[in-house]
């Protein structure tokens, strides 16, 4: 890994563009979340090596895109009425300015003002306890509103929490989150409890097959050469509605540097 | 097929005499039809499946099974209920060939979202059900692609007899009033006889077991026709009297239309071979897994001459086809290269079709619809406002029954642009027929959103639906099948090696197996359902539409890889292990008897049956879908 100029920078952002597009990840449709973005993030630095686009260092943050990447044009196909815009965030700690930085910064890549819907995955890395995990959602979950009430979020929602935290969660929030996603790789089996509360509050009883961990320490140093710091990873998925189609799908990552 | 034109039928001679009316004023209004409605655009998806079913009576104490030729008197009966509501029922009924045959489709489509495809079994389960309450004692509906004894004496309820002497058919075997008395159908039967200038012909290879007799039977001394070797079947009822599954799909636009109608051609015979599910005809145990070409071969109204068996005198082109078969040209621009087939088509019609603005893809297959007379005609009908019916030209496409339908939107309907995909053989349990539906219609989604290319030449796709329907086809064929079906950057030498043609470029595509283009090959081809799999991990799925999409998953992927077996191969080994059973082909009343009351405890769970169905096979199918994603829905399409 003879990528060395950007770690004398403090802070990295990389955006994957549009994975529909690579051929060589659509010819490997069994990978999981985590092989997925590992390979994103491997062909994007490889094509951005190849080109060095000094102007894209910004201070002390350097942002690693693909060249010839249609992210862009394929959102702009669309009306953006005909469009159903959902983000995934994953972050380790209840920081708002990263995870301001994490939405504005999609909604840049985006060309878009707004999205349909966003769904919080809180990593807890550091095995904290129940109520502390509570404690750490409300200071995000807080941030999220703000987005709502500024129009920029239709709905947010919560993946891989206990239901004890969702109903806490659910009761405690001004802006009832609308989505909660489960990991049901393995098996059909939801809590009745859980069913019933989301069948009586409307709300989106959905799937997911991440783990909550997307971005392990390995993959990072092996990806890097340096054990870098994750600080957030969000996933843009664009439907076109009502068609069941994927229009684009990719990632955002932050990595610091200290 | 939608609710039947009234009145009178024309005779053959009447008929002949006006082919050239229709055809002349079918170009006309698919012309006008195409100019209102080429720019339409927008649509969202909609769709729906059809399932056809048999009626069997059971004389429990003789141990018999026949088809009871009461569909008219049940369809009476729903036809009256969706006359009353018809925005109300939950699901439509049509008749079809068989007087004992029902085709059900859902009361309304399915959309967009995920979600519906949880439902599609409930309503399944639904429609069997209604017309359960209508039955007889006795008296099941089986989704069985061919009632195994059909023709042979007596095969009906009522019992009834072949008139080989009079009437449409002049079968010896298949009695005229064993047709749905419409006259629609003894009408098609006669007129494509007498179009023919023969009784239809169909010689299958029988499946020659250690006491096989040859002679089969005793044909071969009736008709010239019948070959000793083979089970001679010489009625349309031996094919169009099968069940079939198929489904229609709505697109957003013509161009999403054209492109799904050619990046599923190839997969038509994948789809056969992995639902072959009728491997016995008029009591004997054939070489042939499926129904398509004794459908083919049923409604084949080919002249002599048109079969090249004479010169061309009275018919204008020798056709290499019948009416019923594969699709001879793709129909978008990334198909064009490979339509290596000529296609035979009548120059005057294309010449109208492209001065009308209609560009070469679509007008070449158009005018090679038309090649075809009418082969029913109703007196009513014949004048017409072309500006706005669109009767004749409905007349010449919806008697091309070919594995792919393009289909135009009606005149004044909601409607759009939509595809029909028609291969598959009708399944015994909902929760196969609904699997199978739910699989062709994800995949539809994964080509679009992954922007796929199946796409080979189309003599390949003739070669490989022959392929499909032999014996253990699913496990022991090859198709062939693209080596690389994604589209996005191709490297410069792809380019070059395409440019020249795909001729040159042999490495576009390979033989495979079933298992190979279903589950994947590792490092070389990434499988359909690896890839389903991966659109959804990008879809939003509510839970219970996940668990049974997997289960309907699991299931196409057991099939393909052999550790469960197809339909076919399950009849066949019934048989054989039958203790009845002689070694010699024959599938007996008693056999019969007892094959057709194990598929009903199947199908309604009181047997399981892991060999055909795998493990788990109850799904969390619903009747509706879940209030916030219903709420959601009708959000999205308000803004």
């Amino acid at each position: 890994m003879e990528f060395q100029s950007p770690l004398t920078l403090k802070n990295i952002i990389i955006n994957t563009g549009n994975l529909l597009s690579l051929n060589d990840i659509t010819k490997k449709p069994g990978q999981n979340t985590t092989e997925e973005l590992v390979e994103a993030v491997n062909i994007t630095l490889k094509d951005f090596r190849n080109t060095n686009k000094i102007n894209s260092i910004e201070g002390e943050q350097i942002t690693i895109t693909r060249p010839y990447e249609d992210l862009a044009s394929r959102i702009a196909e669309h009306e953006i009425n005909d469009l159903k815009i959902g983000l995934k965030v994953f972050v380790e700690n209840d920081k708002e300015d990263q995870l301001v930085e994490a939405l504005d910064k999609t909604f840049k890549a985006l060309n878009i003002s707004s999205v349909q819907n966003v769904v919080l995955s809180y990593n807890n890395k550091q095995s904290e306890g129940q109520n502390d995990v509570i404690e750490k959602i409300k200071n995000i979950w807080k941030t999220l509103e703000k987005f709502v009430q500024d129009k920029k979020i239709l709905q947010i929602g919560l993946s891989d929490v206990e239901e004890l935290v969702f109903r806490t969660i659910y009761d405690w929030a001004n802006i009832k989150p609308n989505i909660i996603q489960i990991n049901l790789a393995s098996c059909c089996v939801v809590p009745p409890t859980l069913q019933a509360f989301c069948k009586d509050n409307d709300v989106q009883l959905l799937t997911h097959s991440d783990p909550n961990d997307i971005l392990p320490d390995e993959s990072i140093q092996s990806l890097f050469g340096a054990q870098l710091t994750l600080q957030w990873v969000v996933r843009f998925l664009v439907h076109i509605k009502c068609r069941g189609v994927l229009k684009t799908k990719g990632y955002l990552l932050s990595l610091s540097n200290h | 097929m939608g609710l039947l034109t009234e009145g009178s039928p024309l005779s053959w001679a009447e008929t002949k005499s006006q082919a050239e009316h229709v055809r002349q004023h079918g170009v006309i209004q698919f012309i006008n039809l195409y100019k209102r409605l080429r720019d339409r655009q927008g649509d969202i998806l909609k769709w729906g499946d059809e399932v056809e079913y048999i009626i069997v009576k059971f004389d429990h104490e003789k141990k018999i099974a026949k088809l009871s030729l009461r569909s008219h008197e049940i369809l009476a009966i729903l036809n009256e209920k969706e006359l009353a509501d018809p925005q109300g029922v939950k699901s439509l009924w049509r008749p079809e060939y068989g007087g004992y045959m029902i085709e059900g489709t859902p009361g309304k489509p399915y959309g967009g979202l995920l979600a519906h495809f949880n439902i599609v079994e409930a309503n399944m389960k639904y429609r069997r059900e209604e017309v359960t309450q209508l039955l007889q004692p006795g008296e099941v509906i089986l989704s069985m692609t061919n009632f195994p004894r059909l023709g042979c004496e007596d095969f009906t309820d009522p019992v009834t007899k072949p008139t080989p002497d009079e009437g449409a058919t002049r079968s010896f075997f298949f009695p005229d009033d064993a047709i749905f008395p419409h006259p629609r159908f003894k009408n098609l039967s006669r007129n494509i006889r007498e179009r023919r200038g023969e009784k239809v012909c169909i010689n299958l290879p029988v499946y020659r077991d250690v006491n096989t007799e040859i002679p089969v039977d005793d044909s071969y001394l009736r008709s010239k026709a019948a070959k000793p070797d083979r089970v001679y079947l010489d009625a349309m009822g031996f094919g169009m009297g099968c069940c079939c599954l198929q489904l229609t799909f709505q697109a957003c636009n013509i161009r999403e239309a054209r492109t799904l109608y050619d990046q599923l051609t190839p997969l038509c015979p994948i789809m056969l071979a992995l639902t072959a599910a009728s491997p016995i005809y008029r009591g004997f145990l054939t070489d042939v897994d499926c129904r398509w070409n004794i459908i083919s071969g049923s409604v084949d109204c080919r002249t002599e001459e048109e079969r090249g068996l004479k010169p061309l005198k009275e018919n204008k082109f020798v056709i290499n086809k019948s009416r019923y078969d594969s699709i001879d040209s793709y129909l978008s621009e990334s198909g064009e290269k490979y339509n290596d087939v000529p296609l035979v088509y009548d120059k005057a019609i294309y010449e109208k079709l492209r001065a009308n603005d209609i560009d070469h893809l679509l007008a070449q297959h158009i005018a090679h619809l038309f090649i075809r007379d009418t082969v029913s005609l109703f007196s009513e009908r014949i004048n017409q406002d072309d500006e706005h019916d669109t009767d004749h030209f409905e007349n010449i496409q919806s008697t091309n029954w070919q594995t792919m339908r393009f289909k135009p939107p009606p005149p004044n309907s909601t409607i759009g642009w939509r595809v029909e995909f028609r291969p598959c053989e009708a399944q015994i349990t909902d929760f196969e027929n609904a699997a199978i539906v739910c699989f062709v219609v994800l995949l539809t989604r994964v080509i679009l959103s992954y922007q796929l290319n199946f796409i080979i030449p189309i003599s390949k796709v003739d070669e490989n639906m022959q392929n499909a329907q032999k014996r253990g086809a699913n496990l022991n064929q090859t198709f062939w099948f693209r080596k690389d079906i994604t589209t996005q950057i191709s490297p410069p030498e792809a380019n070059e090696c395409c440019k020249k043609g795909y001729a040159n470029c042999c490495d576009a595509f390979e033989p495979m197996t079933i298992n190979q283009i279903i589950n994947g090959k590792v490092g070389e081809f990434p499988g359909l359902i690896p890839l389903i799999n991966n659109y959804l991990s990008g879809m939003d799925v509510d839970t219970d539409t996940h668990c049974t999409i997997q289960q309907y998953l699991k299931f196409i992927q057991h099939r393909a890889s052999g550790e469960i077996l197809t339909t076919a191969s399950w009849l066949r080994k019934f048989v054989t292990s039958h203790p009845e059973y002689k070694q010699d082909s024959k599938v007996t009343e008693r056999i019969n008897y007892d094959l057709l009351s194990t598929i009903h405890k199947i199908q309604k769970g009181e047997v399981s049956c892991p060999e055909l169905l795998g493990h788990t096979t109850t799904s969390k199918t619903k009747e509706s879908i879940p209030t916030a994603l219903y709420k959601e829905s009708l959000r999205l399409e308000r803004e």
